[in-house]
């Protein structure tokens, strides 16, 4: 037959799923840590239970405590019980999918573990179908990621008789000297369009629907610039703390937890130019050039574009909750930051002398992720300049989490003898704040990464021009105490947060 | 109704709301109206809609017409706004009940596409369905209501040929479509597409209840995309058919039996069997992978389709999965998701008709 003929399937014209993708093996390294059983393996479950995967699709699971494979097995199917979608495990479906569960005990830095891993994967290969197709899942702590890639190489596992593919969990490096080094270890087994860096943000509905809104609309990219757009402002907050990931934030703080990652590529999402295609190499282009024209700092102006802070006590909801240095496992002189706010500017065409407030919290006053872009005002008021008649100035709101979905503020006319003017907001809410569950962003992400579609992973560019602009507020943080905690719990920050947008003649929105 | 929601006095979050279509449904009973207003009422998040709910039943005597408004909200989630649409509902029976169109005509909201659910048996000659029928952007029909689906099917299509129409009963067989594809993703798989010698369908029945539609449909659905053309068949007895397709040469053999089902609503498929050529001499397969067999079956008791591919140089790989039993107001949204026309599914519903057509026609004997 034909290549051309054997390679689209005729049944598959007209479905909703173009595609599933080929029975594959995904090895989640980390298999007994909290992302396997909260994300990844829920996420894995509900792909099977809706027909996403084929067929002989498999999982090994990799850490260092000896185990069964019946005994990993059912430690999944708890947290599968807990974490999935469906909120509940279907006993045929999960003896079906549980099948294709297995085990290999290593420790990472243990080379003889790998081979036992290829043994495994090649007596999966030839029972299960699984044609050498692997994924390999980093969901272990960080430092462990070099010596995964180099034992993988080693052993002859990067690359198979099908496809291999490696995904890369955040933090992707501690630093940009860091992530370049990761980056250059990974390249020397794997080649770049193998490598898939994860940020789950880029798996979430509203945040895919910015493409869609932007590019799919006449309305809006005309107006999309420096003559009519004052200033965007993104908020990022989290009503709970550190949840007792000390371990892991203690060494990371608000800044490279956040803002070097989600946040950024939220700036990228919203002000990359249009992509000449939508494929993922274009798309990624254009995110890429806009990180590059986003001003470094010099360390020494990171006071004046860049607040740092760390929660204090105070009430979350009706509950008093203890400092950041009160957390377990938290040094009581912990200068690690748990909020930033930062102005930043990008240098193009497009965005030149437009601010970009960033905003990132934990312990804040609610959970919420905006972006909003707030325009200019008219050239003009017609209206009189009257008590009633204030006029603000339009905001497009897009809510990522957890009222998805996009609002415009435009002013309104009070019925009336007068002309007396009102904001009034036009909304379109999404599924979730409609009842209808979204999918998690870990399965769209994992599917994508099954069949080859990078774009909602970050490339090598993206990460390291990220990583760019932080280096010189964490040089400067670095060698520069805070005078810590200096903001409540349950409030929106430290009052230098305010002075940042203030000073500009602005104000952070009231969420 | 809205002035009041829009609560004036500040005391309450103010409703939101929303419509993205006109959404037309004809019903002839109350039952059936007591379950759109459920349906509407569920959909309400994802495709809030002005409804217009049509209770006509012509068999009535004549009556005038009754109407009232309604909103349908749906309750928010804690932080929420409440979001609502509204509900139109017009009730005239018998003759008066054909003079309808026009006042539906002016109720449509502006701006936004009209989608017309006909819940009943369609008479593509009655006045109100024609006229309805022109006045929306997409028709859903359900062939489970109808007698003679395959031939109304061509009647209806006959009548407005640029119409898009869709019928649930195509959307319910998806996840058959979907894992019988899925079968023939893989590269090793997909030849053997064009190596089937047979496929088995089964749909439940009770006594003389016997609806091969969905079977007819996935059977279609199969000879279009893979280039069957239809040889000869005979119906052995009500429901039960044995069909001869062709693909160049190669014969392949359909036959689709009923089930007695139980407790299964009649009409479901039950199952499908894919077989390819057993090898022969000189036959010129591919002597690896001939004798395979692709088999998705659904137990009736089980909301689970099983699928089973067995492969000659592999053997067998088991799966289950989930089937959902759609309501009717899901199969619903998953059609208004994809408005349009479905090219695929009218090629399918155009094959069977023929089938039957030369099958009533020109039938083989009986076995």
């Amino acid at each position: 037959m034909a290549e051309t003929e054997t390679r689209v399937n005729p049944l598959r014209e007209g479905l909703q799923v173009a595609r599933t993708p080929t029975p594959c093996t995904i090895v989640i390294f980390g298999i007994t840590g909290d992302l396997a059983n909260r994300k990844l393996m829920p996420a894995l479950y509900q792909l099977t239970r809706d027909r996403f995967l084929p067929a002989g699709f498999s999982v090994v699971g990799v850490a260092r405590r000896p185990k069964t494979d019946d005994q990993i097995r059912d430690e999944i199917r708890d947290s599968v019980g807990k974490f999935s979608r469906s909120g509940e495990v279907q006993p045929l479906v999960w003896d079906s999918f549980a099948q294709g569960i297995y085990y290999v005990q290593s420790q990472f830095p243990d080379r003889a573990g790998y081979e036992r891993l290829k043994e495994k994967l090649d007596r999966i290969d030839q029972e299960r179908g699984t044609q050498g197709n692997r994924l390999f899942y980093l969901a272990t702590p960080p430092e462990f990621y070099p010596v995964i890639v180099e034992n993988l190489g080693a052993v002859g596992l990067a690359q198979s008789a099908g496809w291999t593919r490696l995904i890369v969990e955040k933090p992707f490096g501690h630093d940009l000297e860091s992530a370049k080094t990761l980056n250059t270890k990974i390249h020397d087994v794997f080649h770049e369009n193998q490598v898939y860096r994860i940020d789950h943000y880029l798996g979430k509905e509203t945040v895919q629907n910015i493409y869609v809104f932007r590019f799919a609309n006449g309305i809006f990219e005309p107006i999309w610039n420096r003559r009519y757009i004052d200033h965007v402002q993104i908020t990022v907050a989290e009503s709970i703390g550190i949840e007792g990931r000390a371990d892991y934030y203690e060494g990371a703080g608000a800044l490279r937890d956040i803002i070097q990652n989600h946040m950024l590529q939220l700036v990228a999402h919203v002000a990359m130019e249009p992509p000449a295609t939508f494929d993922p190499n274009s798309v990624r282009d254009e995110k890429s050039k806009v990180l590059r024209a986003i001003r470094v700092l010099e360390p020494n102006e990171a006071p004046q574009f860049a607040v740092r802070g760390q929660y204090d006590q105070g009430i979350v909801g009706s509950e008093l909750v203890p400092s950041y240095r009160q957390e377990p496992d938290v040094s009581p002189t912990s200068n690690t930051e748990t909020f930033v706010a930062l102005k930043l500017e990008i240098d193009n065409w497009r965005w030149a002398g437009i601010p970009f407030y960033l905003r990132t919290g934990k312990r804040l006053s609610k959970r919420i992720t905006e972006i909003a872009i707030q325009f200019r005002m008219p050239p003009l008021m017609l209206f009189g300049r009257g008590a009633g008649n204030i006029v603000d100035p339009n905001v497009l709101a897009i809510n990522v989490q957890p009222d998805e979905g996009i609002s415009l503020r435009f002013e309104s006319k009070v019925p009336g003898q007068d002309n007396r003017m009102r904001p009034v907001t036009m909304d379109f809410r999404y599924g979730t704040a409609f009842g209808v569950p979204a999918p998690e962003a870990y399965e769209r992400l994992l599917l994508d990464a099954m069949l080859g579609d990078p774009m909602l992973f970050t490339r090598r560019d993206e990460v390291e021009a990220q990583w760019g602009y932080v280096m010189p507020i964490l040089e400067y943080w670095g060698k520069n105490q805070a005078e810590f905690p200096n903001y409540r719990s349950g409030t929106w920050g430290p009052e230098a947060a305010d002075q940042l947008i203030q000073r500009d003649g602005r104000r952070w929105r009231r969420l | 109704m809205w002035a009041e929601a829009a609560n004036p006095q500040g005391l309450l979050p103010p409703v939101m709301r929303a419509c993205v279509m006109n959404l037309i449904v004809y019903v002839e009973d109350q039952t059936g109206v007591e379950a759109v207003i459920k349906a509407a009422q569920d959909m309400a998040g994802r495709h809030p809609s002005r409804l217009i709910l049509l209770h006509c039943n012509p068999t009535r005597p004549a009556s005038g017409v009754e109407a009232w408004v309604s909103a349908i909200c749906q309750m928010p989630q804690p932080g929420g706004r409440q979001v609502c649409c509204e509900q139109i509902t017009l009730v005239a029976h018998g003759a008066a009940a054909d003079d309808l169109h026009a006042t539906v005509l002016s109720l449509f909201s502006p701006d936004v596409p009209v989608v017309l659910w006909w819940r009943a048996a369609p008479d593509p000659h009655r006045a109100l369905f024609r006229e309805l029928v022109n006045a929306s952007d997409y028709v859903i029909l359900d062939s489970t209501h109808f007698r003679e689906p395959f031939a109304l099917w061509r009647e209806i299509r006959r009548a407005f040929p640029a119409m898009a129409l869709s019928d649930l009963n195509w959307a319910r067989i998806r996840p058959w479509r979907e894992l019988i594809a899925q079968f023939f993703d893989l590269p090793e798989t997909r030849p053997l597409l064009h190596e089937i010698e047979k496929v088995s369908l089964t749909f439940s029945a009770h006594g003389d209840e016997r609806n091969p539609t969905q079977a007819f449909l996935v059977a279609g659905w199969l000879a279009t995309r893979l280039d069957w053309t239809y040889f000869s068949g005979r119906e052995n007895e009500p429901g039960s058919y044995d069909l001869e397709m062709r693909y160049g040469d190669l014969p392949i053999h359909v036959d689709i039996r009923p089930v007695e089902a139980g407790s299964a609503r009649t009409g479901r498929l039950l199952g499908c069997v894919l077989e390819t050529a057993k090898p022969t001499e000189g036959a010129g397969l591919s002597a690896e992978n001939a004798g395979c067999e692709f088999v998705v079956t659904r137990r009736v008791k089980e909301d689970l389709i099983h699928t089973r591919m067995y492969l000659l140089d592999r053997g067998e790989l088991a799966c289950a999965t989930s089937l959902e039993v759609r309501q009717e107001h899901e199969l619903l949204m998953m059609e208004l998701d994809r408005p349009g026309r479905h090219p695929i599914l009218e090629d399918s519903l155009e094959f069977s008709s023929n089938v039957l057509d030369r099958l009533h026609a020109d039938p083989e004997p009986r076995a």
